[in-house]
């Protein structure tokens, strides 16, 4: 005889058939887990063993009495107490109240029950100090404590009055996994009791944990239950659980595959693609059929050039079994060419498999593409303001030139002259004609050589790379510049080291950071009131550099300014564009080379800058300016 | 009392607190066991302050007090039965009607039937009491809501006054019936010693008893109640019996005191029971309740209706500041529940 015996127990609301012939039975001393989805008639079930419902049908006896026309209240005192999920406390009432809900303990005076809340205080605060729940005071209000102390008050009821059977109705459902495990050390310790439990959870875990058997109900009726083999239930269910889990990984990998975020393929060594997702064939160009039927190799997606590199792949994968992403080319269906980086690794276990993971470089590639043209249009752009910056200065020197080419240009004249009157002599001192127009040649060819390098100067030529002697371009600088060192009354010292190594680089530009320096040395000198008018110009070698310097002995600038002379648009003269030292030093820069200003000794300033050797230039591969 | 003893702790260490003193015992229980507030004496204060000074000098005087007292015996006693009510989520229009009904039916029992006085008593109280349990039924078992049927017996209940009455006061009471009403003991009127002992009463029965607690408790949580056997059902039918008995009683005091049976007696009254009820702190939504409130709620009504009459307002706006005070004191009310309720 079952403590708790339920027959074809039915309960209709309405048309809705929610208990459709129920029956288990619970021994004493057990633990039964009733287990189901929402809606399986759980709640109901229990509502209807505790009274709350009448059943329309079918027997429910308790310890041998028939529940059919008891009230929940007779069901209680019975001993049957219940657990609500929902807790079913009075939120206004205190603690104390709510423990003796409904079986208040009273007190006769002349005939009438009164409510002895002193003693129901005393006994409630014994029952909460026994199950150790932080409860502050039994006269606080049940819907001021929290979730897991109102979970306390609604045990602390139901094993107030000695139950022989007790209902949880998901008592771990709002619970911290660590009070979860008090709750089931306290279903443990009824058990041991002799306290017979039904715990209605849906954590398999927590019914797995206590229950000696599980009855499972469906749509109302059980469907399962089976007193001798809770364990091979469990196992069941724990297999179902393995099923369930292989089946929930095995749909994430498939998302892997599937989101065609990169292209993925299985590959054999043989050269077949088995499988591919829709990013990579795509990305090939071929379709899903082509994959079925003619059997894509990827061997056959391989550019010649690049067969090499997928051997060196191979040979990785068959070492470590994986190979780091690498750049390389597949063929398109359509024959062209598309850029990739691919990676791939074998699968565990099968020694001739593996997956490979490809992404699209196209874009990138088009990207890198757009990234080289902006820099060639910004050199082009620094070509244009070298240029103009350059026509600038050769427009200020105008005076200077014009004495310059103007000398040759009287020695063209007075040779000439002195040619005529030689020959027209009688006899003519043919000799000193020869003499004269010597010299007149020489002072030609002087003028057309200044005017050759004034024209190459201010042409806009695009940049050409040559052996240069720097020696040798700095002093035509200097000639171009004389007259303007010497009408400022600057005295030129120049101090040029003997057996330079030639210079990869380009002249003119070379030359356009000559004579801005000059100029700027100039300018700054022309302003000085009194001292020392000098400019020194050197030139040097220190280790695999070339080191050409200009000092005056000028105002000079502060350290502060040091570094900003060099940015664009900064000027402290009234006519700069201030680009003048920016072009220069992209200037030296592209050439390998450094450009720096310090302040000289005892005054003024000094610039310098260093050109690499060809040697070392091409050691170390730094760019030269790029003939375009 | 049998206690599983569990060893275990599984709940973490113990913490209870040290036992409150004695006077913050006596203020946890005034306030917070019955739903008494200080706040509806003061506000009894400030009134009766301010009708004080708006009607001096007619308004502070001993035979001012007890005829304010004597006006509010009917709606006190009335507003007790409302609190039963609306402890429990509930609401009974139906009072005023069923005043005036029981009141006829008391009248009609001693004057036509020739009934003996205590029969004429008990005809007013029970008559009330049976339509009370009526509303009861129809509200718990045919689940109608409680507004609806009480608000049918608001307008069935006047309308059988009407109908036994034909319209006509029914004058003439035997003498220890007009002595409820009229008499004076020791110098006080006779109802308002009744609506004292009403209150008293009412007070250990709504505190001190299972049908007090549970009506409350019904409208805390009528889900908990039933699942932990408190017959929802029976205590419905006995809460609005109550409610009707007592507006059968009130009717009573009122027959008493008018030598009448008037058909046309407590219009609207469910309006100012229901405002003196809210006034003194009973919770509108049910689960809390308190007497001591309700009769201080009944006192602010009182004050309020006869310091008007003083000051010369007419009874037409008394209704409208009534109606006023109603909404206002839910408004307090809502504001108390929603910072009130948990955390």
């Amino acid at each position: 005889m079952s403590l708790l015996e339920l027959a074809d127990v039915r309960k209709n609301f309405g048309t809705v058939e929610v208990l459709r012939g129920v029956s288990f039975s619970v021994d004493a001393g057990s633990v039964v887990g009733l287990v189901g989805d929402n809606g399986a008639g759980k709640s109901t079930l229990m509502k209807t063993i505790t009274g709350v419902y009448r059943p329309d049908g079918g027997e429910i006896h308790f310890d041998g009495a028939s529940l059919a026309d008891k009230d929940p209240h007779a069901i209680r005192d019975l001993g049957i107490e219940m657990i609500y999920q929902d807790l079913a406390l009075a939120e206004m009432r205190d603690v104390a109240s709510n423990i003796f809900l409904g079986r208040e303990i009273t007190r006769n005076v002349l005939g009438v029950d009164f409510i002895d809340y002193k003693r129901m205080e005393i006994e409630a605060g014994k029952m909460i100090e026994k199950l150790g729940a932080r409860v502050k005071s039994v006269r606080q209000a049940a819907g001021q404590l929290s979730r897991g102390q109102q979970q306390s008050v609604a045990i602390a009821r139901a094993l107030t009055f000695n139950p022989r059977l007790v209902i949880m109705d998901e008592p771990t459902a709002a619970l911290a996994v660590r009070e979860i495990e008090h709750v089931l050390d306290l279903i443990r310790n009824l058990k041991s009791r002799g306290i017979a439990v039904i715990l209605i959870s849906h954590r398999l875990s927590d019914v797995f944990a206590v229950c000696d058997r599980i009855v499972v109900l469906r749509q109302g009726a059980v469907t399962a239950d089976d007193p001798t083999a809770a364990t091979s239930m469990n196992a069941d269910l724990e297999n179902t659980r393995l099923y369930a889990d292989l089946k929930e990984r095995e749909a994430r990998i498939r998302r892997l595959v599937d989101a065609n975020i990169m292209g993925v393929f299985i590959w054999n060594f043989e050269g077949v693609v088995l499988e591919a997702n829709e990013a990579f064939l795509q990305m090939v160009g071929y379709r899903r059929e082509d994959l079925r039927r003619s059997r894509v190799r990827w061997t056959d997606l391989t550019p010649p050039e690049w067969r090499e590199r997928d051997e060196q792949a191979l040979e990785a994968l068959k070492t470590t079994g994986t190979v780091q992403p690498f750049e390389k080319e597949f063929f398109k269906k359509d024959g062209t060419r598309v850029p990739v980086l691919v990676g791939s690794a074998i699968f565990d276990g099968s020694e001739d498999q593996g997956v490979a993971f490809v992404l699209d470089l196209t874009d990138r590639k088009r990207a890198e593409e757009s990234a080289r043209e902006s820099e060639k249009r910004y050199r082009e752009v620094q070509l244009e303001l070298a240029h103009a910056s350059r026509v600038a200065i050769m427009g200020q020197l105008t005076v200077s030139i014009a004495h310059e080419v103007n000398q040759p240009i009287a020695g063209v004249i007075i040779n000439a002259a002195t040619a005529q009157r030689r020959l027209a002599h009688q006899p003519p001192n043919v000799a000193g004609a020869r003499q004269a127009i010597d010299r007149l040649v020489k002072d030609g060819s002087r003028a057309a050589d200044i005017i050759g390098r004034i024209r190459e100067l201010v042409r806009k030529a695009p940049a050409q790379t040559e052996e240069l002697d720097i020696n040798e371009a700095i002093l035509e600088v200097i000639g171009l510049t004389r007259n303007e060192i010497l009408k400022n009354g600057i005295r030129l010292r120049t101090q040029l080291a003997e057996g330079l190594p030639a210079i990869p680089g380009d002249r003119v530009q070379l030359q356009q950071v000559m004579l801005n320096l000059i100029i700027n040395a100039v300018e700054a000198m022309s302003q000085m009131k009194e001292g020392r008018r000098e400019l020194l110009i050197s030139t040097g070698i220190e280790a695999d550099h070339v080191v050409v310097a200009v000092k005056d002995s000028g105002p000079g600038f502060s350290e502060s300014a040091i570094e900003q002379v060099f940015d664009a648009f900064y000027t402290t003269k009234s006519s700069g564009l201030g680009m003048g030292l920016s072009i220069c030093r992209s200037i030296i820069e592209a050439h390998g080379g450094r450009l720096w200003a310090a302040a000289n000794m005892p005054s003024g300033a000094a610039f310098q800058f260093t050109l690499p050797i060809a040697a070392a230039l091409a050691a170390t591969g730094t760019a030269a300016p790029q003939a375009n | 009392m049998p206690i599983l003893s569990i060893p275990k702790e599984p709940f973490g260490p113990a913490v209870m607190t040290a036992a409150p003193s004695a006077a913050t015992r006596w203020r946890v229980r005034l306030t917070s066991a019955t739903a008494f507030r200080i706040e509806s004496l003061l506000a009894l204060a400030v009134m009766t302050a301010v009708m004080t000074v708006a009607a001096w000098p007619y308004f502070l005087t001993v035979s001012n007090a007890l005829n304010i007292l004597l006006a509010t015996s009917t709606l006190g006693v009335i507003a007790i039965g409302m609190t039963f009510v609306i402890s429990s989520a509930g609401i009974d229009l139906s009072v005023g009607s069923l005043m005036a009904f029981s009141g006829v039916v008391g009248c009609l029992a001693v004057n036509n039937l020739d009934a003996p006085w205590p029969v004429g008593i008990l005809a007013c109280v029970i008559a009330g009491a049976l339509a009370g349990a009526v509303n009861g039924s129809l509200i718990a078992r045919a689940a109608i809501p409680a507004f609806i049927v009480t608000l049918g017996m608001l307008g069935v209940a006047r309308g059988v006054a009407l109908v036994l009455t034909k319209g006509v006061p029914v004058y003439g009471l035997p003498d220890p019936i007009v002595y409820l009403g009229q008499g004076r003991p020791w110098g006080i009127p006779a109802p308002v010693i009744l609506l004292l002992a009403t209150a008293l009463i009412a007070h250990v029965v709504l505190i001190h008893t299972r049908f007090g607690l549970y009506a409350q408790v019904i409208g805390d949580n009528e889900g908990a109640a039933r699942a932990m056997g408190v017959r929802v059902e029976r205590m419905k039918v006995l809460i609005y019996a109550l409610s009707g008995g007592l507006a059968g009683f009130a009717g009573l005091i009122f027959a008493a005191r008018v030598n009448a049976g008037d058909p046309t007696a407590g219009s609207s009254y469910e309006l100012t029971a229901v405002t003196a009820t809210i006034v003194g702190g009973t919770n509108l939504f049910g689960g809390r309740g308190s007497i001591l409130g309700t009769v201080i709620g009944a006192l602010i009504m009182g004050v309020l209706q006869n310091g008007l009459n003083l000051i010369g307002v007419s009874s037409y706006y008394q209704q409208i500041a009534i109606g006023a005070v109603l909404v206002f004191a839910v408004w307090l009310n809502r504001l108390n529940r929603s910072e009130g309720r948990r955390r």
